[in-house]
């Protein structure tokens, strides 16, 4: 069921929440895949905890009770206010009642981080990261122009939030709408995030390639012990050894082959926002971008330079 | 090679040099280069390290502000501009707001990236236990079949589109266990696309229940979903294997919907013990 006009949307969600089974079982066909995948999308939970949150925004009604207040008027209007007013706050008390389990727990003090926000996960993986000298990020930030911090929030567009005021900046160097400007810079964040799950995926390939290795090279490790033992004889068993060996090797060789090229792809794998994308966000051109970016740049490593010195 | 300026090394950083370039094999040769491209890195990271560690204050809505509904048909790509130029005005002075728009675009963002997991039947199943089961479809096809512990009979049959047909085929003794005296009831649900041949075998208190699957011309439909709901709830579901035919688990008697998506074809299924 994918409702298409104001009446029909609303309607669906009066009927929802009125206890209506086969809307709310056309509810579920149609947003099912989003509300289980929420909680791992959108907050880093483990996926293994995807079916308890899914449960207990259909326990109680829950879900058909927050969306009664929907007065959007089409599916993209209801699928946006379900995923943001919804299911963020229905996650958000779910992750409450959870902590108050966790905290009676004995056997660890600490509570899970995993329903942190990925921006503030980040935050906390920068902090854990290398020692950074005391007031240097705020120093170095605040030594920037608005413009050049927009710049480089913009080359790294996948790991930073446009904050409000990014936005208005941005919008008025393009001289664009704001809603032109925040669509845009979706499409430029969507592409980026397809390029984050490919380098996962080839990670993925990495990790699995490497244990294909390990494994083989260990089984060649004990072929040849098993031949060192037999001390040439020339057996049945000694023959079906060396051919495996043989095997082993080439196998070996050829994943090795493929464990290189996929490193290789992964070194050349950029995250970073095209400046051809960049110059399209800021209605300015590539020579521009990169201009400015290598200006940036400059000042950044001279500052750098003057910290490291003093320090 | 000398050394590249730092516009290079910037562009190498980016990925914006060609394959060809030299710089970067240039990179992997020369400390200092090496060093410098580490030291700009360094100053990046630490750099754009601080709005994350300070990130801009929560402000409060006002009386004006913009509403759920708003905000949803703000972020609508097929809202015409119109509807959004007021909302634009307001965005454009109202950190609130626009914060609150971010964040919901960044949640859909998020929410439409990387591949989906799916959700199983069984859970959809559990939740879906909670509502009221749909009424009974009038027009569905129903065969109700008498189970003894010896054999099984069809007693009524009650055939709808999309069927057009049935044919009950004469039975044949099949022994499912040596000792047990059952008898098989076999028959086949004709519609103008496809056939569904269904064996029913009764094996003690369970009923096994086998069907093949195939088109118009005989030819055996793989691959095909087969579903069956008892009580308004999925109790199985699964495909056809290359030969058209899905054995369905040890059934209770008692009353199935089995439902054929891909052949757009469902009948009840009642399995009475008499």
């Amino acid at each position: 069921m994918t409702p298409t006009s104001a009446d029909d949307a609303r309607a669906f969600v009066r009927a929802c929440a009125d206890g209506d089974g086969d809307a709310r079982r056309a509810f579920q066909d149609e947003f099912a895949g989003d509300i289980y995948d929420f909680p791992a999308k959108v907050f880093g939970v483990p996926v293994e905890q995807a079916a308890d949150y899914y449960l207990y925004v259909f326990e109680g009604d829950r879900i058909f009770t927050r969306l009664a207040s929907f007065e959007g008027r089409n599916a993209i209007q209801l699928r946006t206010f379900l995923a943001y007013y919804v299911l963020r706050a229905l996650f958000l008390d779910w992750q409450r009642g959870r902590r108050e389990l966790d905290t009676v727990s004995l056997e660890s003090g600490t509570s899970p981080d995993g329903g942190l926000p990925l921006s503030e996960r980040l935050a906390a993986e920068e902090r854990e990261a290398d020692p950074i000298p005391d007031g240097a990020p705020a120093a170095l930030w605040a030594a920037l122009e608005p413009e050049e911090r927009l710049d480089l929030k913009l080359l790294s567009l996948l790991e930073h939030d446009l904050e409000p005021s990014d936005l208005r900046l941005l919008a008025r160097l393009a001289r664009r709408p704001l809603d032109e400007t925040r669509a845009l810079v979706a499409e430029v964040q969507a592409e980026l995030c397809r390029k984050d799950v490919r380098l996962g995926e080839l990670r993925g390939a990495l990790d699995s390639t490497w244990g294909w290795l390990v494994l083989r090279r260990r089984e060649l490790q004990q072929t040849d012990e098993k031949l060192r033992l037999l001390g040439g004889a020339r057996t049945a068993a000694a023959e079906r050894l060396v051919a495996r060996r043989r095997e082993l090797e080439d196998a070996i060789a050829k994943r090795t082959r493929q464990h290189e090229r996929t490193l290789d792809d992964i070194r050349n794998f950029k995250v970073t926002t095209p400046y051809k994308d960049i110059a399209r966000l800021k209605g300015s051109t590539v020579g521009t971008v990169c201009s400015r970016i290598f200006r940036l740049r400059e000042r950044l490593e001279a500052r750098w330079r003057a910290a490291e010195g003093t320090a | 090679m000398t050394c590249p300026d730092l516009l290079r090394l910037s562009q190498l950083l980016d990925g914006e040099l060609d394959a060809n370039d030299p710089t970067a094999a240039h990179v992997t040769t020369c400390a200092a280069c090496a060093s410098r491209l580490a030291r700009i890195r360094d100053a990046e990271r630490v750099a754009a390290a601080e709005p994350r560690r300070a990130p801009a204050p929560e402000t409060a809505p006002s009386a004006g502000c913009l509403t759920p509904a708003d905000v949803v048909a703000w972020l609508d790509p097929t809202a015409s501009p119109r509807e959004r130029g007021p909302m634009n005005a307001h965005l454009d002075a109202c950190d609130h707001c626009l914060g609150e728009a971010l964040a919901a675009a960044r949640t859909m963002a998020r929410l439409d990236t990387g591949p989906s997991h799916p959700v199983s039947d069984v859970l959809r199943a559990r939740v879906a236990s909670r509502w009221p089961s749909p009424a009974a479809p009038r027009s569905l096809t129903a065969l109700a079949v008498a189970v003894t512990r010896s054999g099984v009979r069809l007693i009524e049959r009650h055939v709808v589109a999309p069927f057009r047909d049935l044919v009950e085929f004469a039975p044949v003794a099949v022994a499912v266990r040596a000792t047990a005296d059952v008898g098989t009831l076999a028959f086949e649900l004709r519609a103008d696309e496809a056939r569904i041949r269904t064996t029913v075998v009764p094996s003690g208190d369970a009923v096994a229940v086998t069907m093949v699957l195939a088109d118009a011309a005989g030819a055996p439909l793989a691959a095909q979903r087969v579903s069956l709901q008892r009580h308004g709830r999925a109790v199985f579901s699964a495909h056809t294997d290359e030969a058209g035919q899905i054995a369905l688990p040890a059934l209770e008697r008692g009353v199935y919907e089995v439902s054929c998506p891909g052949v757009a074809a469902a009948f009840r299924l009642d399995l009475r013990a008499s």
